[in-house]
């Protein structure tokens, strides 16, 4: 097992160089100078050369590059152009943010959408089934930033119950999880769905009834926890999106997390932001795939002989 | 058995849930409330620590909601709106510019002397304390100037200084290089805000911890989310002290939430209201609205080097063809002031003298005075926003008209600031909104092509720009502004649209609310009812 987690982190080498390598040819395609940004428009010429040269932005852009990685294996993300602060900084500020949303948001999904997707299969072609599934339905197309808004009036304006925006205490966070959580819910209810309607039909569970088992016992020990594989890997994919950011909720709510910075750092071509919110954002990436790979294991015992 | 009362118990959960969608469903369709927690003192709310739900008497705080964060709290790395807003709360200069008059007054200086065309001669007002507890003087004037001028986009605000002498501990005297008629504009500008010298000398980070002689002091600088400010108990000047205990600055982009932020009473001001909310917040009871007439003047900027659009005929016909008001209803919902000068109207020397009103019987005649085919003629206009796109739509709709064909080219904000350095662009929508008129005609120079490689030059205009540019002569220089206004709307360099109107809206009980039309707010100024 440790092997495999040591090859697995292994893996994440490359794949980080690439996404960094990519990005860093793409912002500097991208037309606007940071020299030119920085010192404002009284500049002259003079002036962004000199920055230019200081900055190391008149060298070609492999040098460039390979003094970014340096950096990198210093653990120096760099300066923000815009800002003038360390990257780190800029980031730890709103990562904690992003985490806490995150986590809050993927439990109230779990929590609603797990037992939804369940009772859907169960309860296949019923009308339970139907109200479960249009509610995922609403869920995967309604517009976040609509629902957000919705809830912002009702919850906010109407009932004065919960703040309008803001990270300052534990209410602020209940509207932005429940819209980011909301879409989450919805895809992963219907996965889990279709998943468990597949597993239900298999042999083994009729084999269950058949020795008189309990309908609870076959649904929660054979049939959910074989057909939770899917599930799994929609809940990581779900929640590595998230932990990369998630702008429209940030926007609405006001929430300070990682995905508001990264937007901004685009539009201001602050490309050592840029790199640093996408780095973060492979790296989350990359674990959350990880500790899916590895419950993988946990749920299917076949899985776990791979990692010898 | 069981399966039916896993039935019933299903059923009751779907229709209590139904139940509960409809009932929300149904409370936020019902109009709005118009009562905000702010006027109504309701103490119950529990929405948050910032709502403004508190009893009115003895409030001691304010939340405002901005549009975007600045990057700094220093006075000399950045040169944008919200920036300057956040240095006029903790820092002070030598002289103020008045958010009513937008004339130049004493502020740490407690008079000035000119002594000839390039020498002024400034008294300190004594006993002012920055907020490290140091006193104020002459050496930090010094110091600061020096400061200032070590960053290139500080330039045009202190590039005309060219010595400081501190003759004792509470004068000082500033030697210009050329006589500099806006030295008072320049010296009430953040750039020249004043900093301790011993924190220059120590190399003090002035974002993080900003030290000067302002009504307020920094708190707490939560990136991306708020900042906070407490009064300056210290504050020199007892008539501008601070009124409000407590400022709270919270980031909140959406203008959407903002509107709902003041509704709900979680904030008391809003610095930009949402062009779609303004009628809305307008008819809330307990909310009042502020509407300023800016000097931010958006136009057309042309190319006039190497398109078509250097012929003065063709530019005119353009400017003549587009009609101000439509652009005013359909891209801003009715909320700006038709524009027909190349100088905002608004400064004391404004003049719409050889302006263009709409009449496109009037742009035919100038295209047929060019002798082009309008057909061979493309308007490339770049948009580095919705709003901006809107406009170029309404024109597009306007100038074929007239058989000119418009394109619209959308980029965001880097790169149109990349193409507007160069002469690679036909054209742009662009907004300037200086503090003075002779900053604005400044612009109108040949020189300013090294910064905007594409505007006009002229060199009767060079003459007398650069005359008005060293006229110390008040009456004598407004005059020679207002001409050179005059000429410039007659070469038509490029096509005004409209001034921007701003509007902030606040909690009817927040009193003594001063907005300026160069987009400031004067936060120490006001005070709860």
């Amino acid at each position: 097992m440790g092997k495999y987690i040591a090859k697995r982190i292994a893996y994440m080498i490359p794949v980080i160089l690439g996404v960094t390598l990519l990005v860093f040819f793409i912002m500097h395609l991208a037309p606007g100078n940071p020299a030119q940004i920085i010192l404002g428009e009284n500049a002259t010429a003079e002036q962004i050369a000199t920055l230019e040269h200081e900055m190391g932005l008149d060298q070609p852009l492999l040098v460039q590059y390979v003094r970014y990685l340096g950096d990198l294996l210093h653990g120096d993300l760099g300066t923000s152009y815009s800002s003038g602060s360390s990257v780190t900084t800029e980031i730890m500020a709103r990562f904690p943010y992003t985490i806490k949303l995150t986590l809050v948001a993927a439990i109230m999904s779990l929590v609603l959408a797990l037992p939804l997707g369940i009772i859907a299969a169960v309860k296949q072609n019923t009308w339970v089934d139907n109200v479960s599934m249009i509610v995922a339905l609403i869920g995967v197309s309604m517009p976040i930033f609509w629902l957000a808004l919705m809830l912002i009036m009702l919850f906010s304006v109407k009932l004065g119950w919960l703040p309008v925006y803001g990270a300052d205490s534990w209410k602020s966070i209940i509207l932005p999880a429940i819209s980011l959580g909301f879409m989450n819910m919805a895809s992963i209810s219907r996965t889990t769905r279709s998943s468990m309607v597949e597993t239900l039909r298999q042999d083994y569970i009729r084999t269950a009834y058949a020795k008189g088992l309990s309908k609870t016992t076959i649904i929660m020990r054979h049939a959910f926890r074989n057909g939770m594989l899917p599930t799994i890997t929609v809940i990581g994919l779900e929640i590595g999106q998230m932990l990369g950011g998630s702008v429209l909720t940030e926007t609405v709510f006001a929430w300070p997390g990682v995905g508001r910075l990264m937007i901004l750092a685009i539009n201001a071509r602050d490309t050592p932001l840029v790199m640093g919110c996408i780095l973060l954002m492979t790296v989350c990436f990359s674990v959350v795939n990880l500790v899916v790979d590895l419950l993988y294991g946990v749920v299917d015992p076949r899985v776990r002989t791979m990692y010898r | 058995m069981k399966s039916k009362k896993m039935d019933s118990i299903l059923k009751r959960g779907v229709a209590l849930c139904s139940a509960i969608i409809l009932t929300a469903g149904m409370l936020s369709g019902c109009g709005s409330s118009n009562k905000p927690a702010s006027s109504t003192g309701d103490t119950s709310s529990s929405a948050g620590s910032s709502s403004a739900a508190t009893t009115e008497s003895g409030k001691d705080s304010l939340t405002v909601a901005l549009t975007d964060e600045p990057d700094y709290l220093s006075t000399c790395e950045h040169d944008s709106l919200m920036g300057v807003q956040m240095n006029l709360l903790t820092y002070n200069g030598l002289v103020r510019i008045d958010m009513e008059t937008l004339q130049p007054v004493c502020d740490l200086a407690e008079s000035f002397t000119q002594d000839s065309d390039t020498e002024w001669t400034f008294k300190l007002k004594q006993g002012v304390l920055f907020q490290n507890g140091e006193e104020f003087t002459a050496d930090d004037v010094a110091a600061t100037i020096a400061y200032a001028q070590s960053f290139p986009s500080s330039a045009t605000y202190t590039g005309a200084i060219a010595s400081v002498e501190v003759v004792d501990p509470y004068t000082v005297k500033l030697v210009t290089s050329d006589p500099t008629p806006n030295l008072l504009y320049n010296l009430g500008y953040h750039f020249n805000f004043m900093l301790p010298k011993s924190l220059i000398d120590s190399g003090n980070d002035f974002s993080a911890n900003p030290v000067g002689t302002g009504p307020y002091k920094l708190v707490e600088w939560n990136k991306g989310n708020y900042i906070s400010f407490v009064a300056n108990d210290d504050y020199f000047d007892a008539d501008r002290k601070a009124s409000i205990q407590n400022l709270k600055f919270s980031i909140i982009p959406e203008g959407a939430t903002r509107t709902m932020a003041l509704e709900s009473g979680d904030v008391d001001f809003v610095y930009s209201v949402a062009s779609n909310d303004i009628d809305r917040l307008t008819n809330t009871d307990g909310l009042a609205m502020e509407q300023v007439v800016s000097v931010e003047n958006y136009f057309l900027y042309l190319n006039c080097v190497n398109t078509p659009f250097a012929d003065e005929n063709l530019r005119k016909a353009v400017s003549y063809a587009i009609n101000r008001d439509d652009i005013v209803v359909g891209a801003l919902n009715g909320y700006g002031t038709p524009s027909y000068s190349c100088v905002s109207m608004g400064y004391a020397e404004s003049t719409d003298e050889n302006g263009y009103g709409y009449d496109v019987d009037k742009a035919k005649q100038y295209l047929a005075a060019w002798g082009g085919d309008p057909s061979t003629v493309t308007l490339d206009i770049v948009c580095s926003n919705e709003t901006k796109k809107a406009i170029a739509t309404i024109m597009q709709a306007e100038l074929a008209e007239i058989g000119i064909n418009v394109t619209i080219n959308e980029m965001d904000s880097a790169s149109y600031q990349a193409i507007m350095t160069t002469t690679d662009l036909t054209s742009a929508i662009v907004s300037w909104s200086p503090s003075n008129a002779l900053t604005y005609v400044q612009r109108f120079h040949s020189t300013r092509r090294d910064y905007t490689p594409a505007c006009m030059a002229d060199d009767d205009l060079d003459v007398l720009v650069e005359h008005a540019n060293v006229c110390m002569d008040d009456a004598e220089r407004a005059g020679e502004i207002t001409n050179i206004i005059a000429t410039v709307n007659d070469m038509c360099p490029f096509v005004p649209i409209y001034q921007v109107n701003y509007f902030r809206a606040h909690s009817a009980d927040l009193q003594n609310v001063v907005c300026s039309a160069t987009g400031y707010v004067d936060f120490s100024a006001m005070r709860w009812n």
